[in-house]
């Protein structure tokens, strides 16, 4: 039972953390202003920093729109400048690639998201991403660089979403950046290819 | 058995925690998965699956003695053996409680404190993780941004104990189980078990040195490098003496001006000549280098190869104890002799033997190995004799026999319950050999013992006998006589690493066909292919072969018109043959196979990947596979050959200097029928337009050196390409930019975030 309460104790300080005013007001107004207020929290005294209150995640952009995933699960980023398509995969793997000797597998998260219209952008960027067990390249067009983000500042993504991306989403910040649940992507069933001959 | 056997067992049980670590976790997710399907008809292999893993591990729980969890194992087989035949059905209370089964084998495997099980998150709150507030949290949280995965606030934490819903636990062991967990809770993140190996310390010093060595190469590399700078710097300055004798030469003729040249032609000669000499000794290096490179690595390679070799008692000591128990189980008498333990093998290959050993060995005492009265009467010792034995085939080869001197196995009964099951229908049963009929054993779901019990009898074993041999690059086969024995052949490589393969092109991609599987290479004209029952057939060596085309195999675009000459490799694999053409053979290569990673877990008709001298990942295919494949391909096969469209084939060059999109656009193109050419960048596709015939070309706008806009403008100011159509695709969406596009000339331009490949194509249709 000890450790039970042990649990709660550092639950009721997780609650603490987490019921903390938001260091950066939700604020609709452009990115710029936005990056300024994160700059100013970033340069406020860090004594109100607590493990939980933000996170460190990985921002990039996908045909446009801006997503981030947390770092932890990242082991590294390197461009893509080559790659071989893989004959009788499913449409999400764009092919295989060759990272210092290992072949590492590369998913498009758009098609495996079941997006409707997957029109043509430049992913030329990798995170690959590994949670021990599944290791899997994501793909990406751009890298925009590590973001400590406030927990604060996530929202709840709209309830009318229902497709296979928000299933995977755990929440969009004001500026409207799209935290993925890369630990929940990695351990999805869907990503993995099984296929037999019929 | 005094210590060492308690030893054994304990060295067992870790290797089995590993095991089931694996299995638990794949069960758990299949469970979900099937929660999540509504369609009864699609449940159908994830039962097939979960019950695989299941008999798996129930069969590894016997070998380590553990035996309540055996027993749960089996009565889940049996559940799921009824829903799967539609004896029960399924509903959520009967998946709630699977799922509890699975969690109550996890504690009966992985006794001691919650969260032992690998999984540290399982247990404890989320800390980690803030994305689950805790449950005391207030409805009101300001920051909760999946609400879906809150509890509600009057529920307990789930690490508490609940009262025990009021499902019945199958068997006496599953006791206090812990309450799934809430669904969307994000999963804990689980690593794999490390396994570890013993290294000699003379190999590993050896190692250490050889790595040493590497350091030599590098700096081999460095003085190279050097060189070749050197010699660049001289051509820049070569090139500025031509500049000047150009110059000179261009001035007309003047006093002194053919002295002058000379001088400059003659100093060129000279720089020249060192240039040369320069030239040859850096590749007289750069050989050096590479002889002392390649031995460095090749040795290094073998002894990093050493240290996954393990003999192979490794993976069958345990398999003695084994056969004791289950003799005294199933009340028969029996000896199990070891040949070839000490050949050594991959340990990786080894890691993937031992289940299929274990079922082997399981059915044939469960099947095989007759009761002790029942031999006697047949005049055979009461005491049953298994034997597995390994021995060397050829270079990489390896053969494993696993005999016994039981009852045999009857291929009637094999086509019978073949038939009963409707694996194969009466024509098919008619016109199968005894020995055809015998390999049916390896068919999943095929069981000819009318007894089910705990040991084996669901037909399973056999079948994952043969997927664990295919997945190697190997392959099973069975002889058995009635009453005298049965003899298991498993052939397997010995080590992954190297081999060779046949590199061939198809539908402009490359693939490597394992040589160990291909019987010759040969050119058969169009006019040799004969259509015997709406199936191509060639004859080879007076053979009469099906051909299958491979392009069709892998699903890829297949050329509107058949060569004159089909390039064909005969493939041989398990005592059959098959014809398959290819677009191009460029000959065997020595390849590193290497695997295409956790999440590619199994692609039809690929067994792996290798990476060529040029970087170049090439995949490798399964032969066994593209067996399977080429009887579907066949039967699917609708249109005859000649009767397709005879359009003349547009040719398309793609200028895109992103390699995915590059990559994507040659895919939908070549899909709709067009040739396809690619540049890397405007000034790469100029260079092409000049050279070679198009009918159209695809360009990006933003690409360096020349982008769209220069190299249309490049296009439609040359006379003899002003016509040739151009169409922009862009990321850019402005105004501005869509007429600068038809200011330069473009006849379309299309943004690539709202075009769809159907679009393009038409487009490109409409313009060619």
């Amino acid at each position: 039972m000890s450790a039970q309460q042990d649990r709660n104790t550092i639950a009721d300080g997780t609650a603490g953390v987490i019921h903390a005013p938001p260091a950066v007001a939700p604020n609709p107004a452009g990115p710029k202003e936005i990056l300024a207020a994160r700059a100013r929290a970033l340069a406020a005294a860090p004594e109100a920093e607590t493990a939980g209150e933000r996170i460190e995640v990985i921002e990039f952009e996908l045909s446009g729109e801006r997503y981030a995933v947390r770092a932890a699960l990242v082991t590294e980023i390197f461009p893509l400048t080559d790659f071989t398509p893989l004959f009788c995969a499913p449409a999400f793997v764009l092919g295989i690639t060759n990272l210092r000797g290992k072949i590492v597998s590369i998913v498009d998260l758009r098609r495996f998201f079941e997006l409707p219209s997957v029109g043509l952008s430049n992913l030329n960027r990798v995170i690959l991403a590994s949670d021990g067990v599944m290791e899997v390249g994501i793909l990406a067009d751009a890298i925009a660089g590590i973001v400590s983000l406030p927990v604060a500042e996530l929202q709840a993504p709209p309830a009318a979403l229902t497709g296979v991306r928000e299933e995977f989403l755990t929440g969009v910040t004001g500026d409207r950046l799209a935290l993925l649940d890369l630990g929940r992507i990695l351990a999805d069933r869907r990503i993995v290819v099984h296929e037999e001959v019929e | 058995m005094g210590v060492d056997g308690a030893d054994l067992l304990q060295r067992l049980l870790v290797i089995f925690q590993g095991e089931a670590e694996d299995h638990l976790r794949a069960l758990n997710s299949l469970l979900e998965a099937l929660g999540q399907e509504e369609d009864p008809a699609a449940r159908k292999p994830l039962l097939e699956s979960l019950s695989r893993r299941m008999h798996t591990l129930k069969g590894a729980a016997h070998a380590v003695n553990l035996l309540d969890v055996a027993e749960v194992c089996q009565v889940l087989e049996s559940i799921l053996a009824d829903v799967k035949r539609g004896d029960m059905e399924f509903s959520a209370p009967l998946l709630d409680r699977l799922q509890r089964e699975v969690q109550g084998l996890e504690q009966g495997i992985f006794p001691g404190p919650p969260g032992a099980f690998g999984a540290p998150g399982m247990a404890a709150a989320p800390v980690e993780d803030p994305i689950v507030p805790p449950a005391e949290a207030p409805e009101a949280a300001p920051s909760t941004f999946l609400p879906a995965a809150k509890p509600p606030a009057s529920e307990p934490p789930a690490s508490e104990p609940v009262s025990p819903p009021p499902v019945e636990p199958i068997a006496s062991r599953a006791t206090p189980v812990e309450p799934p967990l809430p669904a969307g809770q994000p999963q804990p993140v689980r690593s794999a078990p490390v396994e570890t190996v013993r290294v000699p310390v003379p190999l590993l010093e050896q190692l250490l040195l050889q790595a040493e060595e590497l350091v030599s190469a590098k700096l081999m590399v460095s003085s190279l490098v050097e060189g070749l700078g050197e010699l660049s710097r001289n051509i820049a300055l070569r090139a500025d003496q031509r500049a000047r004798a150009e110059a000179l030469a261009r001035s007309g003729p003047a006093e002194g001006t053919p002295a002058a040249l000379a001088q400059l032609i003659r100093e060129q000669l000279e720089r020249e000549s060192r240039l040369g000499q320069r030239l040859q000794s850096l590749t007289q290096k750069g050989q050096a280098s590479l002889w002392a490179l390649g031995g460095m690595v090749d040795t290094l390679l073998g002894d990093v190869k050493e240290l996954q070799l393990l003999p192979f008692t490794s993976v069958v000591e345990s398999f003695p104890r084994l056969v004791r128990e289950l003799c005294a189980e199933l009340g028969k008498e029996a000896d199990l002799h070891l040949r070839g333990g000490e050949l050594e093998v991959d340990r990786r290959i080894l890691a993937e033997l031992k289940e299929p050993l274990l079922h082997l060995v399981r059915n044939i005492l469960d099947h095989g190995i007759e009761p002790p009265a029942e031999r006697r009467e047949r005049g055979k010792p009461a005491r049953g004799r298994v034997t597995i034995a390994l021995r060397h085939l050829d270079g990489n080869r390896a053969e494993i026999e696993v005999t016994d001197d039981g009852a045999g196995i009857d291929p009637a009964r094999v086509k019978g319950a073949a038939l009963r099951q409707e694996l194969i229908t009466e024509a098919e049963a008619a016109a199968l050999s005894d020995a055809e009929a015998l390999n049916l054993i390896f068919e999943s779901g095929l069981s000819t013992s009318s007894m089910i019990t705990s040991i084996s009898g669901r037909g399973l074993g056999c079948a994952i006998v043969r997927e664990s041999l295919e997945k190697l690059g190997g392959h099973a086969a069975v002889v058995s006589q009635i009453g005298t024995g049965t003899v298991f052949r498993l052939v397997l490589p010995l080590n992954f690493a190297m081999m060779d393969a046949l590199l061939v092109e198809v539908s402009g991609r490359q693939a490597l066909i394992p040589s160990s599987s291909v019987r010759l290479t040969c050119r058969v004209s169009a006019a040799e292919v004969k259509g015997v029952e709406n199936r191509e057939t060639v004859t080879v060596e007076g053979e009469v072969l099906s051909l299958a085309r491979l392009a069709r195999i892998l699903e890829l675009p297949e050329p509107e018109d058949d060569p004159p000459l089909h390039q064909v490799v005969v493939l041989d694999a398990a005592e059959r043959r098959i014809a398959l053409a290819v677009d191009a053979i460029f000959g065997v290569q020595e390849i590193l196979a290497k695997p295409l990673g956790p999440q590619l877990s199994r692609v039809r008709n690929v067994a792996g990947a290798t990476v060529l001298g040029n970087g170049q990942v090439v995949p490798i295919l399964n032969v066994n596979d593209l067996f399977r494949s080429a009887l579907t391909a066949a039967q699917a096969k609708a249109q005859p050959l000649s009767g397709r469209g005879k359009a003349r084939q547009l040719s398309v060059l793609v200028a895109e200097d992103s390699i995915t999109s590059r990559t994507l656009l040659k895919n939908i193109l070549e899909g709709a029928g067009f040739a396809v050419r690619t540049a890397v960048d405007g000034s790469d596709a100029l260079a092409l337009v000049k050279s070679e015939e198009f009918d159209i070309v695809v360009s990006d706008v933003e690409m360096p050196r020349m982008d769209g806009f220069q190299l249309t403008a490049a296009i439609r100011g040359d006379q003899r390409l002003a016509e040739l159509p151009v169409i922009l695709v862009t990321g850019l969406e402005s105004r501005e930019d869509r007429e600068r596009g038809i200011d330069v000339g473009a006849n379309a331009y299309l943004v690539k975030s709202s075009f769809d490949q159907g679009g393009l194509v038409e487009v490109i249709r409409k313009l060619s």
